[in-house]
């Protein structure tokens, strides 16, 4: 009976402990996938990659979201600009990549590498 | 040794499930609820856990709450990254408070913020079952779905829509107005995203945004929204000033942190391997240090965007 009884009361222990770990458990990995996230911008490169990467399985909207993460640490990075502007356009917010496209110029980004861009933007490239 | 009854047996389980029931209650009912990041802050941000809360300065990779409110200053921004993959970029002098965030990744997702002056856009994250949320200005009510979206209360409002056509001869008050224009996906969007879709209310009066480029406006409180209308190139580019500032200030050549941090050396291979022509052919991307020909930028382009 006491074998019994302290079975059961070794189960419940058991199952109380796992509510109380498993939500923290997952909440705590969440938050570390957004923590790598934020982690990945402080690098240009490395937070182009990671939005390379979200656009290439489909989550155009987490990528541009990572590209403005790197643009507030590196304003200038002509890459993160181009693909903003890129990404914007995948959207089918044309009007928006376009804006952005026709702020930059052809020395900075390289005018085939610019031409292509506008044409991912169903649009030719001005003169 | 004394043999323990069933009456105590019981009771010792009864606690057990007590204490395990009182430890998974939602956080909700324990006090703060996070549900975020801040994954990047530029300039000066603070936090405040609610109005009358003290002023907190906010760091990098620091949770956000239910209730908390976030205020940037003049030069600065901030993004929320929430634990769905949804993100609030928050422009320079804005404040914004998130009221509240519900997320099962096996379920929905559903928010409620509010704006309560400035610039903010909304990414929504990963694909739900369902996904909702809102916002709210002084003078409207935002309604969301799966989409990206740029939105605008008090002064800056008026700025972006003060040379909109659609806008002319209106009377607003610049305290009080909300411009709301969608960003995105369209139909035609890659990726098998969710075509946005926002319902801009006032007044009794429901305007449906369903096209990128679409906006509405509303001029004060008390008054219906205006729209929808096409948003110009004009309209889009200050509303994008207003969001990334920084973007802006050094590409007019006057960035202070492009002149502290690396910048880039080229346009990157992750960017020049999208850079695909549709036939597949890849298109080289030839650079040079965008320090030495930074972008001329402005606030105020013409008609056509241009600066």
């Amino acid at each position: 009976m006491r074998k019994f009884q302290r079975s059961i009361l070794a189960a419940g222990a058991i199952s109380a402990l796992a509510i109380m770990t498993m939500p923290a458990m997952a909440q705590t990995q969440n938050f570390d996938e957004i923590d790598a996230l934020s982690d990945a911008a402080l690098d240009e490169q490395a937070g182009i990659q990671t939005a390379s990467n979200q656009a290439a399985n489909g989550d155009y909207l987490e990528a541009i979201a990572t590209l403005e993460r790197v643009l507030a640490i590196f304003p200038k990075s002509i890459g993160a600009r181009t693909l903003h502007a890129v990404y914007l356009c995948d959207i089918d917010d044309k009007q928006g990549g376009l804006v952005e496209l026709r702020r930059l110029k052809k020395k900075d980004v390289g005018e085939e590498a610019l031409r292509a861009a506008f044409l991912r933007c169903g649009s030719e490239m001005p003169s | 040794m004394k043999r323990s009854s069933p009456r105590s047996t019981a009771a010792l389980l009864v606690s057990v499930s007590i204490i395990a029931s009182a430890l998974s209650v939602p956080a909700s009912a324990q006090g703060r609820v996070e549900v975020g990041n801040a994954a990047s802050v530029v300039g000066s941000v603070e936090i405040q856990a609610s109005a009358k809360a003290k002023k907190r300065k906010l760091a990098r990779k620091q949770r956000v709450a239910w209730g908390d409110i976030i205020t940037t200053s003049k030069k600065s921004q901030a993004q929320l990254l929430l634990l769905d993959r949804s993100s609030f970029g928050i422009g320079t002098k804005s404040r914004v408070r998130i009221d509240k965030f519900v997320y099962d990744p096996n379920k929905d997702r559903s928010f409620t913020a509010t704006l309560l002056k400035g610039a903010l856009r909304f990414f929504s994250g990963r694909k739900g079952r369902k996904q909702s949320g809102e916002v709210k200005t002084s003078s409207g009510r935002i309604g969301i779905r799966g989409t990206a979206v740029d939105m605008f209360a008090g002064p800056k409002a008026v700025k972006v829509g003060e040379h909109e056509d659609a806008l002319k001869g209106v009377k607003d008050k610049k305290d009080e107005a909300t411009m709301v224009i969608l960003r995105g996906p369209g139909v035609g969007t890659a990726g098998e995203l969710t075509q946005g879709l926002v319902e801009v209310e006032a007044a009794g009066v429901t305007v449906v945004l369903d096209e990128p480029g679409l906006a509405a406006y509303i001029p004060r409180i008390g008054a219906a929204p205006i729209g929808p209308f096409r948003i110009s190139d004009r309209g889009l580019l200050r509303s994008q000033n207003r969001l990334a500032p920084e973007v802006k200030r050094a590409n007019d050549g006057g960035g202070l942190l492009g002149d502290l941090l690396p910048v880039a050396a080229g346009l990157g291979a992750a960017a020049a391997a999208v850079l695909i022509s549709q036939d597949g052919e890849e298109v080289p991307g030839v650079i040079v240090n965008p320090n030495d020909s930074p972008v001329a930028g402005c606030d105020d382009p013409d008609a056509n965007g241009v600066c």
